[in-house]
C-alpha cells in the first residue's frame, strides 16, 4: 500500500519531486538498517541532547 | 551616515547605558539607515518609526531618572519577517499572507523588549524561510552589501544584509537548514544557531518543528553573545525548551583559545570547499594555532546521509505544514520555494519516522567520535563562493535546486543533530566577497563557540571591515 496516496491524489507531484524523495528514502532505510536501534522513541532525541551537554552547571529536562 | 551605526551593538550598548547616546538618537539613526540603504538593498519589509521613537523617548525619560530596563536599553534592532509583534503585520516574506496581523508577540521579541531594545520594523526574508540562496520573487531579492549583484544568502536575506550595511546592530533570525549561518558567511557577519532547545520558538513562523532554531547575527561574537543572552532560557509555551539556564555567555568571551582542541573536517564533507575556501579555512587554522590552540585534521562522520536524513524532515514536516495552501494556492508560492518543498509530500510516513528515530543514535555518534576528540569542529560554512543572482535565476530547475543543495551542504548535520554551531567571517574571496568559518561545539556549548570566534575575529580584524556604502 503507498501511504502518501491520498496527498498524491490531492496535489500534484513530478517526476523529479519523486525521484528526489525515493532517493532520500533509500539512505535514510540505509542508515535505518546499520543504526537503528529496535523500540527507540523520536522524543528520546531531546534527553540525548541534556545528556551529552558540556558538563556545565544545568539543571536539564524540558518543560 | 551616522556614526553611532558604526560602533558594535556592545559599544552601542554601553554609551547608551551611560546616556553618553540617547535611544531616541540611535532610533533615528537606525530608521534613516534602513529607509536608505536598507530599502536600496531590498532588506526592508516596513518600519515601525512612530512606535519606536515613542519607546526611544520612553526609554529616555527612564534612564534620566535612574533606571536602565536591561542590557539592551535603547539599542534598535529590526528583525526577520516572521517573528510576531501583536497587533502588527507578520507576512512571512509571502505574498499568500500579505496582510495577516499577529495575534501574540513571539517569546524572543518579548524578551528584547524586557532587556531593553526597541523594535524598529521587519527584515525581508525568503518566503516561509525555504531557501539557503535568498531568493524572493514577492519581495523582491535582497542584495548583498559587499555587491549588489549577488545573493545575500537565505533565508535569513533581509536581516544578514541589515546588520552587514550597518543599518542596524544587531537581528533574529531562524535556522532550520543554514538559515542564520550562511547568510552570515555570504555577508560578513556573525551567526549563531544555539543548540535545539536553548531559545524559544513560541510566536515565529514554524517551517520545521523538529529543526527550527532561533538566534541572533550581529557583527561580532560580541554582540551574538548579548543578544542570546537576552533571548535564551526555558520558556513553557514551547515545550522543547530546554530547563538549562541561559546563563551569561559575553562573561568569559575574553578567555581566549589556549589549549582548546580544535578539528578541522577534511574527509565527510558532502561537497568538498572550493579552492580559495579551502585556503582560507588553512589561514583560520594557523590562526587559531598562532593563538595556542591544539588544531588537528578531525575525521567526522560522512555528511550526505546526515543531510539526506534533514531533508526528509524538513520536507515532510514543511509539506504538513502547507498541505492546504498548496492544494488550494499553489500558484502563488514562489516556485523555488515549491522546489524545495514538493519532496515532502511523496514521502511515507515510515521514512519520515526512521528519520526522527535516528537523530538520537547519530548524535551520540557524532558526539563521542568528533567531541571525544576535539571541543570545537570548524569547517567552512558554506563551501562555494557567493553566485550571483542571475546565476541563481535559474527558474527553481535543477541547477538551482543543485546550487542550493551545495550551499546548505556543510550546514544541515547541526540542524538535524540539535548542536549549537556559528559562522565568523574568516576573510575574502578574490572576488572581494567575505568568507565564513563555522564552529560547531556539544550540546549547549554556546559559550565556548562564542570564546573561540571573539578570539579569532580580535586576532583577525575581519568583522571590522565595512562594505562599500556602508552606514
Amino acid at each position: 500500500m503507498d501511504e502518501t496516496r491520498d496527498a498524491a491524489e490531492e496535489i500534484p507531484i513530478e517526476v523529479e519531486h519523486r525521484r528526489t524523495a525515493e532517493a532520500l528514502a533509500r539512505t535514510a532505510r540505509e542508515v535505518a538498517a546499520e543504526r537503528l536501534p529496535f523500540g527507540l522513541e523520536p522524543q528520546d532525541f531531546e534527553a540525548a541532547l541534556e545528556r551529552l551537554a558540556e558538563p556545565e552547571p544545568a539543571t536539564g529536562g524540558r518543560p | 551616515m551616522s556614526p553611532l551605526l558604526d560602533l558594535s551593538l556592545a559599544e552601542l550598548a554601553a554609551r547608551l547605558r551611560t546616556g553618553e547616546v540617547t535611544a531616541r538618537a540611535a532610533t533615528e539613526a537606525a530608521l534613516a539607515a534602513l529607509e536608505g540603504r536598507g530599502r536600496e538593498l531590498v532588506a526592508v519589509a516596513r518600519l515601525w518609526p512612530e512606535q519606536a521613537l515613542a519607546r526611544a523617548e520612553a526609554l529616555d525619560r527612564a534612564r534620566a531618572e535612574g533606571r536602565l530596563a536591561g542590557p539592551l536599553h535603547g539599542v534598535p534592532l529590526a528583525h526577520k519577517d516572521m517573528f510576531d509583534r501583536e497587533g502588527e503585520l507578520s507576512e512571512w516574506g509571502t505574498e499568500i499572507h500579505r496582510g495577516r496581523v499577529a495575534e501574540r508577540t513571539a517569546t524572543v521579541i518579548a524578551r528584547l523588549d524586557a532587556a531593553g531594545a526597541i523594535d524598529l520594523g521587519r527584515l525581508n526574508m525568503v518566503e516561509f524561510a525555504l531557501g539557503i540562496t535568498g531568493h524572493n520573487r514577492h519581495t523582491g531579492h535582497p542584495r548583498n552589501p559587499w555587491d549588489p549583484s549577488r545573493v545575500t544568502g537565505g533565508s535569513t536575506s533581509g536581516g544578514a544584509a541589515a546588520v552587514a550595511a550597518r543599518t542596524v546592530p544587531g537581528t533574529l533570525g531562524s535556522d532550520t537548514g543554514g538559515s542564520i549561518r550562511v547568510p552570515a558567511s555570504l555577508c560578513g557577519i556573525v551567526g549563531i544557531k544555539p543548540t535545539f532547545g536553548r531559545v524559544s520558538r513560541h510566536g515565529a513562523m514554524p517551517l520545521s518543528f523538529s529543526l527550527d532554531h532561533v538566534g541572533p547575527l550581529a557583527r561580532t561574537a560580541r554582540d551574538c553573545a548579548l543578544l542570546l543572552e537576552a533571548i535564551a532560557g526555558p520558556d513553557p509555551l514551547d515545550r522543547a525548551t530546554s530547563l538549562r539556564p541561559a546563563g551569561s555567555l559575553a562573561a568569559s568571551i575574553d578567555a581566549g583559545v589556549k589549549g582548546l582542541r580544535i578539528g578541522f573536517a577534511r574527509d565527510g564533507l558532502e561537497v568538498e570547499p572550493e579552492a580559495e575556501i579551502a585556503a582560507l579555512e588553512r589561514e583560520a587554522m594557523a590562526v587559531f594555532r598562532a593563538l595556542g590552540a591544539r588544531v588537528h585534521e578531525q575525521p567526522i562522520p560522512a555528511m550526505a546521509p546526515l543531510n539526506a536524513l534533514r531533508r526528509i524532515v524538513l520536507t515532510v514536516e514543511c509539506a504538513a505544514l502547507h498541505r492546504e495552501l498548496v492544494r488550494t494556492r499553489r500558484a502563488d508560492y514562489n516556485p523555488e520555494t515549491l522546489a524545495r518543498m514538493m519532496p515532502g509530500f511523496a514521502l511515507g510516513a515510515v521514512d519520515y519516522l526512521r528519520a526522527l528515530q535516528l537523530r538520537t543514535p547519530l548524535l551520540e555518534r557524532f558526539v563521542a567520535e568528533v567531541f571525544g576528540a576535539c571541543d570545537v569542529l570548524a569547517l567552512p560554512t558554506c563551501p562555494v563562493r557567493t553566485p550571483t543572482l542571475a546565476e541563481t535565476e535559474t527558474g527553481a530547475d535543477a541547477r538551482f535546486v543543485a546550487i542550493s543543495n551545495a550551499m546548505s551542504s556543510a550546514i544541515g548535520f547541526a540542524n538535524y543533530l540539535g548542536l549549537p554551531a556559528l559562522s565568523v567571517p574568516m576573510g575574502f574571496d578574490s572576488r572581494g566577497m567575505p568568507v565564513g568559518l563555522q564552529l560547531v561545539g556539544r550540546p549547549f556549548a554556546e559559550a565556548l563557540l562564542l570564546r573561540a570566534a571573539h578570539a579569532f575575529e580580535t586576532q583577525t580584524g575581519w568583522t571590522s571591515r565595512r562594505p562599500p556604502g556602508a552606514a
